[in-house]
């Protein structure tokens, strides 16, 4: 059980191919109804509700809401903790420069694309570290008949918790054809423990299912978060570490890794809630629920 | 890998963390500034729209006051040039005058409508004036129209002349004013028209004589109306003279219509050239006029004199008036003069009874002295008197020693003092006990004087007249002894009275009882004591016979002064203070007067001259030393009796006293116990008479009051009582036939009624009042149907431009400044009511929620409440500096979260130092 710190975000550390600055700034004055538009440093984009001349941010707060926060621009929508909001492009290239902290994991989610390669460059000793991911879930395929007639799943989501750990590294994403990057979180790996069996996955689906006096079902699709409830076990002498290190990342963004092979414990949220339970003088339980964003 | 040194790591930390407390410093120095800044800003532009709306204040009042004077300004223009408008004011002012003079009573409501006909009358007159004059001017100027400047002169003095007219200006002034002036214009103008030619020349002087004439002739007639229609109204009401002057007006007024009938005729034959024939005749007919205006001429004359006549008779009437008022007062005068010489003649014979009075007095004053003189004498004489009874009784003692001694010689026996002694004890000292012991027997007295000293003869008759005197005395002291034991004496009862009243109120008898009872005790009392009535009345007597019967008088006078004496001498029995004195007086002076009464005749002369003692000094009525002596005297002889009196009274009083002053507290008991059950039978007939009252009962409580009043006086009442009930029925029945009328909303009866009840002089102005409200009812009721309608058709536009209309042009923006922020306010409520109908739940993200009520608000206009622009730009700016406020510390931190994500790649400083 591990846990990626995210970095901060900082765009003048993130260098982009095939991703252009196409949304506008936004500039005092009335815009109309429907209008995009984003605000700086933070590159947050907004879209006008109506139309106004309030600031983004202000109009964003008031009630009702003249501007809605969409995500980011399209050149770091791949950074603004908003899986549904990806950055789009043909050929994505993405490149994270080095800004002084440990980055040795890599998530990526809502991946798109026909491939994808990682790749970890320092700039004395050259690439370092070159990971091609497949973007597909053959899983499902374990025969002549499931490889001509299943269907084909993507594979959206990866994690890479082996970066070599450069400081001065570049780290690099290159797909090829049109994709996605829904969500892409480079940072630190902290190890907690290890997961155990009785690892809990589902989904939290927040679409709308009513239904009337008549029993007529009401439904409105919406969107949906992971949600992982994690049963592992950590070192009874590392307790207090594991403890202050999820306290730490409390109601931040965080990557939650239950095993790098089993990528549906991979969860990109916040904790709801966890328990160490001192079990034993080598080990201790530990319960960890964890909700994805979405 | 790069290396990066440690210790300028710590160097940089350092700089960057003072940097950055640096920069927060800055920027909280700047915010401070900014903050600052924008206050001042604020101040600045709260004070400029105070200036601003300061300055629109006194523009508006500048504008006001402007207005004003412009309307000032206006109103004396018109008034300056337009005859009519200046007519029509002044009317107002006249009618003002004259509504005022009603009001306060000044004039009578005849008087008010005849000269309020007189005002209309002259405005009427005004108005005809001056369209007849202007009508006049305007064919002039027709005929003139190449005369321009000469036009415009006489334009000018028409003009003038209306607005003189209508100043109220004598109007043979300005005839003789503008007269003149037009005379200068007309001659001027008729030098330069020689020179075009005879025929233009006549044809423009017959059409400038008449307008001239008559124009001034209209002024001067109407304004000579007018000031005689006033004047006359002030000195005489005199209908039938303006009547008559109208009359003259209307036949000047026609010789306007004949001049304006040749003005039309000149005209023509200027307008088609004739000559000759026409020439003359225009000639003819200018003389005509010119006649005519001779004519008029002497009319107005002969008003001017009637005008003067009429003043005069009024002045006339007026002074035989005040003649006869005069009379009136003289005779008034004549009256005063007789009924004054009437009181001086009162005054003087009251004086002149004043003055007898006082010779009279200064009379009894004389004969007071001489009384005293004769007192003197008679004192001296006493003394003689008593000296001689003193020698006779030593002549008669020496007598009884000489005959003793002559039967000792005759018997040998000796003779000395002893045998002496005894024999005066036995023959005068004898008599001494039965005069102590006798004390009620006065009787005796004249038996002892007539029995006394064979040597006073003639004091012996004297005596016993005096002593028959005394007898009165004795008589009158038994009586008053016996009323002193009684407690009938005024005095006594009086103070009995008084004590047991006292004795009654401590056990409770009201005060209301007290009072009432010692009032009557003091009538009483007062009524009791006759002496000084006695002596007035008898001095009164005395003086109105002349003073004539002197010995009457001084015996009434005596009488009175009997009885005082004997009242005193009971008292003081009564009291026991002069009983002690008496009494020791007694022990010695009883044997004293027994001696001197049993010595003979002396004693005898000495009680008659008591008694002529006390005669006398009643008879002088203020002689202290008589009376005093005669009080002494009175006690030291009748001391006895009183200690007899007082002793009986003590045996006989006590029980007296007692029943009388229970009979007194069970009568006065009584008495408060009357008056309290009148107290309750008055509160009970009160009280019955309220509820008569409420029941209704007219016909008890006035059959109650009929039997309080005086048989005679209770037909008037009952008449009153019918006119009343008259009275009360019809009101009850007009006021029910009101009420009815107006349930049936039968106004025009109503309003017949009221009208009814007016004096007939306002009952004009009643109708007039009545057609304006009904006109603002009936405007009023369709101007809210009219609203009703537009606020059902939702039409705010057009009802909030007639609220607008009905507003001071002044406060109409700020009305509509309401009106914005009002809209606002409902569209920003409407907004929210119908954002609060959407649902989250029914949108499938937060950006199509928002999106919709996005659309929602764009469809919903809310109009802008127009905050203060300073203040929206304040927060605005200061938003936007805390943002980069915070930015620029965000980026601080984020750089040194780098140095500290460096060491965690390069390891503990301390340990990379090493």
């Amino acid at each position: 059980m591990k846990i990626i710190t995210p970095r901060a975000f900082d765009p003048a550390k993130i260098t982009t191919t095939n991703l252009a600055l196409s949304e506008t700034v936004w500039a005092a004055g009335t815009v109309a109804a429907g209008t995009r538009r984003y605000v700086l440093p933070s590159y947050d984009l907004y879209e006008a509700a109506t139309s106004t001349a309030d600031d983004p941010v202000t109009g964003a707060a008031k009630d009702p809401a003249t501007w809605t926060r969409v995500g980011k621009v399209n050149r770091f929508a791949a950074f603004d903790t908003i899986l549904g909001n990806p950055s789009t492009g043909t050929g994505i290239g993405i490149s994270i420069a080095p800004d002084g902290s440990v980055t040795n994991g890599l998530a990526l989610f809502g991946l798109r694309g026909t491939t994808a390669t990682v790749t970890v460059v320092d700039p004395t000793d050259g690439p370092v570290y070159s990971r091609v991911l497949s973007l597909l879930d053959d899983s499902g395929v374990f025969d002549w008949g499931s490889y001509f007639f299943s269907p084909v799943i993507a594979q959206p989501d990866h994690v890479l918790t082996d970066l070599p750990l450069y400081g001065t590294a570049t780290v690099a994403l290159t797909m090829t054809g049109a994709g996605a990057v829904g969500e892409m979180v480079l940072g630190q790996v902290t190890d907690l423990g290890v997961t155990g069996f009785g690892t809990q996955v589902n989904i939290l689906d927040f679409s709308r299912k009513d239904r009337d006096t008549f029993g007529n079902a009401i439904l409105t699709r919406r969107a949906y978060a992971d949600r992982v409830t994690y049963d592992g076990t950590v070192l009874t002498a590392r307790a207090a570490y594991v403890r202050r290190m999820l306290a730490a990342v409390r109601a931040v963004p965080t990557v939650y890794i239950g095993s790098d092979g089993r990528l549906e414990t991979v969860v990109f949220g916040f904790f709801r809630d966890f328990t160490i339970t001192l079990s034993g003088p080598t080990v201790s339980d530990c319960s960890l629920e964890v909700e994805g964003l979405i | 890998m790069t290396q990066i040194p440690v210790a300028g790591l710590h160097a940089e930390l350092a700089l960057g963390t003072a940097k950055l407390q640096s920069g927060v410093s800055d920027a909280d120095r700047l915010l401070n500034r900014l903050q600052d800044k924008m206050t001042g800003t604020g101040r600045k532009a709260k004070k400029t729209g105070d200036e601003i709306d300061t300055g629109i204040g006194r523009g508006l009042k500048g504008a006001a006051a402007s207005a004003s004077a412009f309307d000032r300004r206006m109103d004396f223009l018109q008034k300056r040039f337009d005859p009519l408008y200046a007519a029509s004011k002044r009317y107002e002012g006249e009618l003002r005058l004259l509504d005022e003079a009603q009001k306060r009573g000044a004039i009578s409501s005849a008087t008010y409508t005849r000269n309020l006909d007189r005002l209309n009358a002259e405005l009427a007159g005004v108005d005809t004036g001056v369209a007849g004059a202007t009508a006049q001017m305007g064919r002039f100027n027709g005929v003139a129209s190449g005369m321009s400047a000469q036009t415009g002169n006489i334009a000018a003095q028409f003009q003038d002349i209306g607005v003189q007219l209508a100043g109220g200006q004598s109007p043979f002034l300005i005839a003789l004013q503008q007269g003149t002036q037009l005379n200068g214009v007309f001659t001027s103008m008729g030098a330069n028209f020689r020179s075009v030619g005879p025929l233009l020349l006549s044809a423009f002087k017959s059409l400038i004589s008449p307008i001239s004439l008559v124009t001034i002739g209209v002024i001067a007639a109407g304004g000579a109306l007018f000031q005689w229609a006033s004047g006359a109204m002030k000195a005489k009401d005199d209908s039938a003279a303006l009547n008559a002057e109208t009359e003259r007006l209307k036949s000047m007024m026609d010789g306007l219509t004949e001049s304006t009938r040749a003005l039309r005729l000149e005209r023509e034959i200027a307008a088609s050239g004739a000559s000759g024939e026409a020439e003359q005749s225009a000639l003819n007919e200018i003389n005509r006029l010119t006649q005519e205006r001779e004519q008029i001429l002497v009319r107005i004359d002969s008003l001017q004199a009637n005008r003067a006549a009429g003043f005069r008779q009024a002045a006339e009437d007026e002074r035989d008036a005040l003649t006869i008022r005069i009379e009136e007062i003289d005779v008034a005068l004549q009256q005063l003069k007789t009924e004054q010489d009437l009181g001086l003649a009162a005054r003087l014979r009251a004086n002149e009874i004043r003055n007898s009075y006082r010779d009279q007095w200064a009379a009894a004053e004389t004969l007071r002295d001489k009384m005293i003189a004769a007192y003197q004498v008679y004192a001296m004489t006493r003394n003689m008197a008593v000296s001689l009874a003193d020698e006779t009784f030593r002549a008669a003692q020496a007598a009884a020693s000489l005959a003793y001694e002559r039967e000792l010689g005759r018997t040998g026996q000796s003779s000395g003092p002893d045998s002496v002694r005894s024999r005066v004890q036995f023959g005068g000292g004898a008599f001494a006990p039965p005069v102590r012991g006798a004390g009620l027997r006065f009787s005796s007295i004249p038996r002892i004087s007539s029995g006394g000293g064979g040597g006073g003869r003639g004091g012996g008759r004297a005596g016993g007249a005096e002593a028959a005197g005394l007898s009165d005395i004795a008589r009158e002291v038994q009586r008053l002894n016996k009323a002193v034991e009684d407690g009938t004496t005024p005095l006594e009862k009086y103070r009995a009275g008084l004590a047991k009243l006292d004795d009654l109120k401590k056990n409770g008898l009201t005060e209301f009882a007290y009072s009432k009872e010692a009032a009557r005790l003091n009538e009483e009392l007062t009524g009791s004591l006759p002496l000084v009535g006695d002596v007035a009345d008898a001095f009164g007597a005395f003086v109105s016979r002349g003073f004539s019967d002197f010995k009457s008088f001084t015996n009434s006078i005596m009488g009175s002064f009997k009885k005082m004496l004997a009242e005193m001498i009971a008292t003081a029995a009564k009291n026991q203070i002069l009983i002690a004195i008496g009494g020791k007086a007694a022990g010695g002076g009883g044997g004293l007067l027994g001696g001197l009464l049993g010595g003979g005749g002396a004693g005898g002369g000495l009680l008659g001259g008591l008694g002529k003692l006390l005669g006398i000094g009643g008879a002088a009525g203020g002689a202290a030393g008589g009376g005093l002596l005669a009080g002494l005297g009175g006690a030291a002889a009748l001391g006895p009796i009183g200690i007899g009196v007082a002793l009986l009274g003590g045996l006989f009083g006590r029980r007296r006293a007692k029943k009388r002053a229970e009979a007194e507290r069970r009568a006065l008991e009584a008495a408060a116990e009357a008056q309290r059950v009148q107290a309750e039978t008055q509160q009970r007939t009160g009280l019955e008479n309220q509820i008569f009252g409420l029941e209704g009962n007219t016909a008890e409580l006035r059959r109650r009051e009929l039997a309080a009043l005086a048989p005679a006086n209770r037909a008037l009442q009952e008449r009153i009582w019918k006119l009343e009930d008259e009275q009360r029925i019809s009101g009850e029945r007009k006021a029910l036939e009101e009420t009815l009328l107006g349930i049936e909303g039968n106004t025009a009866e109503l309003r017949r009624r009221e009208l009814e009840t007016l004096d007939p002089a306002n009952r004009a102005l009643q109708d007039r009042i009545w057609k304006l409200e009904d006109e603002q009812r009936i405007s009023g009721e369709r101007k809210g149907l009219e609203e009703e309608l537009l606020r059902l058709h939702g039409d705010t536009t057009e009802l909030r431009r007639r609220e607008l209309e009905a507003l001071d042009p002044s406060n109409r923006a700020l009305k509509e400044n309401i009106w914005r922020i009002e809209d606002a306010a409902e569209a920003t409520q409407k907004l929210s009511e119908a954002m609060g109908r959407f649902k989250e739940e029914d949108f499938a993200t937060l950006l199509d929620f928002n999106r919709a009520r996005g659309a929602l608000a764009s469809s919903m206009v809310v109009p802008s409440a127009q905050p203060l622009m300073g203040d929206v730009v304040g927060s605005a700016m200061q938003a936007v500096r805390t943002d980069q406020l915070l930015t620029s510390m965000n980026n601080r931190f984020v750089k040194m979260e780098k140095y500290f994500a460096r060491w965690d790649i390069d390891g503990l400083p301390g340990t990379r130092a090493a």
